[in-house]
């Protein structure tokens, strides 16, 4: 397997806070990778680096996505390459609704991909198969995106998404925190029909919950801005068995 | 010929000749304004007597009138003798759409502006104009068969003059305000709609009228009446971006909705709005009102995106008990456009009701005002009004303003207002761009979606024009 | 009746009075300054301006009118966010009864420099009588792009489903609209006021 992600002692901050302090990590195609860290240890702050939020600055370091420096790109160039994130607070775009707004987000991939953009009546079939698929009702689809709906619904939504776009890299941001079981097993569900040689994941958890569903490949501790340990599933239930201190 | 000396009769027993015969062998008058030019426009429109002493008495009015400067903005002083007043002298058509301005062109392809309609809006001299006016007979044979009139304003003088005299100026009089006083004396030409007792107009009135506005000239004037349990939906306008050499547009329109009648009048806006600098551009200075009756109901929605100056105010006068008004506005100002926008609900009537809802976008260096009056009269009781006016500034060169005038002279009327003001943020911006679509796009996206209560209330493919249309209209706007 | 305009300055931290008379008013607030203020006005005009010079100033101002008989009173108050990171708040309440008139303007503006302002304004007012009549107009100038900006104003009648609840619970429509009105000011106004604004409300509610 060779390397999809690649992060080189990456340093960033928050205004004039140092939140990422030299993290170095390679996440390899087709692996789901889990991040497991205590709350403030930066975890968050890494996806929002490796998708390039503007509210953080990257001030030393490189990430390189499918052997391409990640961070020259702006966050709709990185995405049309392959990065997907299930924000773990997903935002409200009201009056937008959500099939309008996922028919120009695949578009927006096929441009850059120097495709035709789809035709409604395809992109509705195209649609359909993958909303049935994850229960979400033509009702929903409707609707603006993120306006109105529970935590869990734009949860799920935000696993529809992904689904949609299907995307080379996907980041789940704290997708379990505030989930009941049912919509735990829906993005489970969502990330194991997804799962093919191709495509990586990478989970950021705190707990876990998702990973209940998820059996990841590879499992990296963090803390305090910093990878400190990576290995195999094991390292889940050692973190269940005894937190982060011991780490 | 005979028609033409008895013309000529009438010109030299004026009692304002000089000058008047070299113009008489013109296609336009001269430059400037004052009794002869009207004379020569009532005249050359071969107008009844009535008409020209309509025109004549709202010149003299108007002459005892200054131009109001409440506008929330500044614009170059308007030399009303700078003006042509009658078929300006045109400069040579572009023969193909080559000879058309590339920046205009592609625009034009971003809205999937048909072909045929391209040429005819870019004043192409071909018989794309003349294609239209096929396809207004057959709209006109439909709309004959239900007792419907629709024509040119010109046309309605001549053919129904009886029903023309009785409302022209029955709901904006001449005397009204200085751009109307203007309109009255030189106004070009317009539509004229008549829908009977009790008909429901089977069709929107669009499409013909979309290619033939632009014939109508700079004073245009409307006149709608809706007799009794009669209902239309009327369409103005033009997603595409329309040229005019004529900087100054003063238009009216008049609506008259009676008892049970329901009239809904949509526009889309998009006169040349001057160049990136803020050269150029056309004024739209614009009274539109209607007078609503018992049970009936009138509902404005406009999408205003193009002109330099756009000054308009759609009002209802919910004259009748249970009459109902409505304002769904959008005004998009870009580079340096200032629009002052925004409607008057007068309720007179007991339980008459009015709502208005005002999405304002202010970016580049433009200035976007919202302006109402709510008014309740004294017999206004359990009249009702409310109001919700937000407004989007994107970048930080931009303003917008609010001026809501609420008046309540009724004890059991209410009037409810709310407006708010904010930017785009910096989340909702990212969230759109991490799924892939360019900044450009995002806001574009956005913006419709600050915009969706109002484009819904668009028939459908305007509407659909309409959201490409805000998205073109806000390119460059983004870092 | 009383005929005084009470007001109220609970706080001037960092705030220049400029004011001429009772009736008029110019506030300047300063660096972290906080101005709250309170006005009752039953027959006289009232006019404020509120100035916020520098960065975390702030203010508030509470205004409430009673107006009667044919009175006739303008209310203008007007805030200007000079400065970035200011921030705002208005309320303003009134009942007019009798043949009296009220004309309430509020504005806030917000020029170009003054980014990430919050500037609020509520305005509520009653009308009363036939002859009575209010007019508003709450005015938003905005000039700068990161704000927080909202007015809200409405005018009318006391609300029927209220009158009608307390109907139900047995108290005449006189007793329920007492209860209505007294309660219409809320906490807007201080303490201080209160044997003024109840006299008001036993004498014209």
């Amino acid at each position: 397997m060779t390397a999809l992600l690649e992060i080189k002692d990456l340093h960033a901050n928050v205004g004039n806070k140092e939140i990422l302090k030299g993290l170095n990590l390679t996440i390899k195609a087709g692996e789901v990778h889990a991040i497991m860290g205590p709350n403030g240890c930066g975890k968050s702050t890494l996806s929002a680096v490796i998708t390039g939020n503007p509210a953080y600055t990257v001030t030393a370091g490189e990430i390189l996505f499918k052997g391409e420096d990640l961070l020259k790109m702006t966050p709709d160039e990185r995405a049309n390459k392959g990065v997907f994130l299930a924000f773990q607070h997903p935002i409200e775009l009201p009056g937008v609704g959500l099939a309008q707004f996922l028919k120009a987000a695949l578009n927006a991939k096929r441009k850059a991909n120097g495709e035709e953009p789809i035709d409604a009546v395809q992109f509705m079939k195209y649609m359909n198969v993958r909303a049935t698929a994850l229960g979400i009702s033509n009702e929903m689809l409707k609707r603006p995106v993120n306006v109105g709906f529970s935590g869990g619904e734009k949860k799920r939504l935000e696993t529809f998404q992904m689904a949609m776009l299907e995307p080379d890299f996907c980041i789940l941001d704290e997708m379990d925190s505030g989930l009941d079981v049912d919509a735990l097993k829906v993005v489970g569900q969502g990330v194991s029909v997804m799962r093919e040689p191709k495509r990586s994941f990478m989970i950021i958890t705190h707990h876990d919950d998702l990973l209940q569903y998820v059996t990841p490949d590879q499992v990296s501790i963090m803390r305090d801005g910093q990878i400190i340990k990576t290995g195999g599933p094991e390292l889940v239930e050692q973190v269940e068995a005894s937190g982060y201190d011991n780490f | 010929m005979k028609k033409e000396q008895s013309d000529l009769l009438n010109v030299v027993n004026s009692p304002y000749k000089e000058g008047f015969e070299t113009v008489v062998e013109t296609e336009y008058a001269p430059k400037g304004l004052n009794e002869n030019v009207i004379r020569y426009i009532s005249h050359k429109k071969d107008e009844p007597e009535w008409l020209l002493d309509f025109r004549l008495k709202s010149f003299r009015h108007w002459q005892t009138m200054t131009e109001p400067h409440w506008f929330h903005g500044t614009y170059d002083p308007i030399d009303y003798q700078d003006i042509y007043y009658y078929s300006a002298p045109h400069k040579k058509a572009p023969k193909s759409l080559d000879e058309v301005d590339p920046e205009v062109l592609k625009t034009y392809e971003k809205l999937g502006i048909p072909l045929k309609e391209q040429k005819a809006l870019s004043g192409v001299a071909v018989d794309a104009i003349f294609d239209s006016t096929s396809i207004g007979t057959t709209y006109k044979e439909e709309l004959k068969k239900r007792g419907i009139l629709f024509c040119s304003f010109n046309e309605a003088v001549h053919e129904y003059p009886e029903l023309v005299k009785e409302y022209l100026g029955s709901v904006v009089p001449y005397t009204d305000n200085f751009f109307a006083c203007l309109n009255s004396a030189v106004f070009s030409d317009g539509s004229f709609v008549y829908i009977p007792k009790g008909v429901q107009c089977p069709m929107e009135l669009s499409s013909y009228f979309r290619i033939n506005a632009r014939q109508a000239g700079q004073f245009e004037r409307t006149l709608i009446i809706a007799d009794e349990e009669s209902s239309v939906s009327y369409l103005e306008g033009c997603t595409a971006p329309q040229r005019d050499e004529n900087q100054l547009h003063a238009a009216i329109v008049e609506i008259i909705v009676k008892d049970r009648a329901n009239v809904k009048y949509s526009t889309v806006q998009n006169w040349y709005p001057g160049d990136k600098n803020g050269k150029g551009g056309v004024y739209n200075l614009v009274t539109k009102r209607g007078l609503v009756m018992n049970d009936a109901k009138l509902s404005w929605t406009q999408v205003e995106t193009g002109s330099a100056i756009t000054w308009k105010y759609p009002s209802c006068i919910l004259k009748g008990d249970n009459a109902m008004g409505e304002f769904y506005s959008v005004a998009l100002t870009n580079n340096y456009q200032q629009a002052d926008t925004g409607t008057k609900m007068i309720h007179l009537g007991k339980n008459t009701t009015s709502t208005i809802i005002s999405k304002g976008i202010s970016a580049g260096f433009s200035s976007n005002t919202y302006r109402g009056l709510v008014q309740m009269g004294a017999n206004a009781t359990n009249a009702k009004n409310v109001s919700k006016c937000d407004s989007l500034l994107i970048g930080d060169k931009c303003g917008a303003h609010t001026i809501p005038v609420m008046k309540c002279a009724n004890e059991t009327a209410t009037i409810e207002h709310e407006a708010t003001t904010s930017k785009i943020s910096e989340e909702q911006l990212f969230y759109a761009m991490q799924r892939g679509l360019s900044a450009e796009e995002a806001v574009g996206l956005i913006v419709n979606g600050f915009c969706h209560e109002i484009m819904q209330k668009l028939p459908l493919e305007f509407a659909i024009e309409a959201q490409k249309l805000i998205g073109v209209q806000l390119e460059g706007s983004v870092g | 009746m009383t005929t005084s305009n009470p007001f109220l300055i609970h706080s001037q931290e960092n705030v220049v009075i400029k004011n001429s008379d009772d009736k008029s008013w110019v506030f300047e607030v300063g660096k972290d300054g906080n101005l709250w203020a309170d006005f009752l006005q039953m027959t006289d005009d009232l006019k404020v301006v509120v100035n916020l010079q520098d960065v975390n100033a702030r203010c508030q101002i509470n205004c409430a009118y009673l107006t009667n008989k044919n009175n006739k009173i303008n209310i203008d108050i007007k805030v200007l966010h000079k400065s970035k990171n200011t921030t705002s708040e208005q309320h303003i309440k009134g009942i007019a009864t009798d043949e009296s008139r009220v004309s309430f303007k509020g504005i806030i503006e917000i020029p170009k420099s003054s980014q990430k302002c919050d500037g609020r304004q509520h305005h509520r007012g009653l009308v009363l009588s036939p002859k009575a009549k209010i007019e508003a107009t709450p005015q938003l100038e905005i000039w700068a792009d990161d704000v927080v900006c909202s007015h809200g104003s409405a005018i009318g009648p006391l609300d029927v489903n209220q009158l009608f609840y307390l109907q139900t619970r047995g108290l005449s429509e006189s007793e329920a609209k007492k209860i209505l009105l007294s309660s219409f000011l809320g906490d807007l106004m201080p303490e201080e006021f209160s044997d003024t604004i109840q006299q008001w409300m036993d004498e014209n509610a």
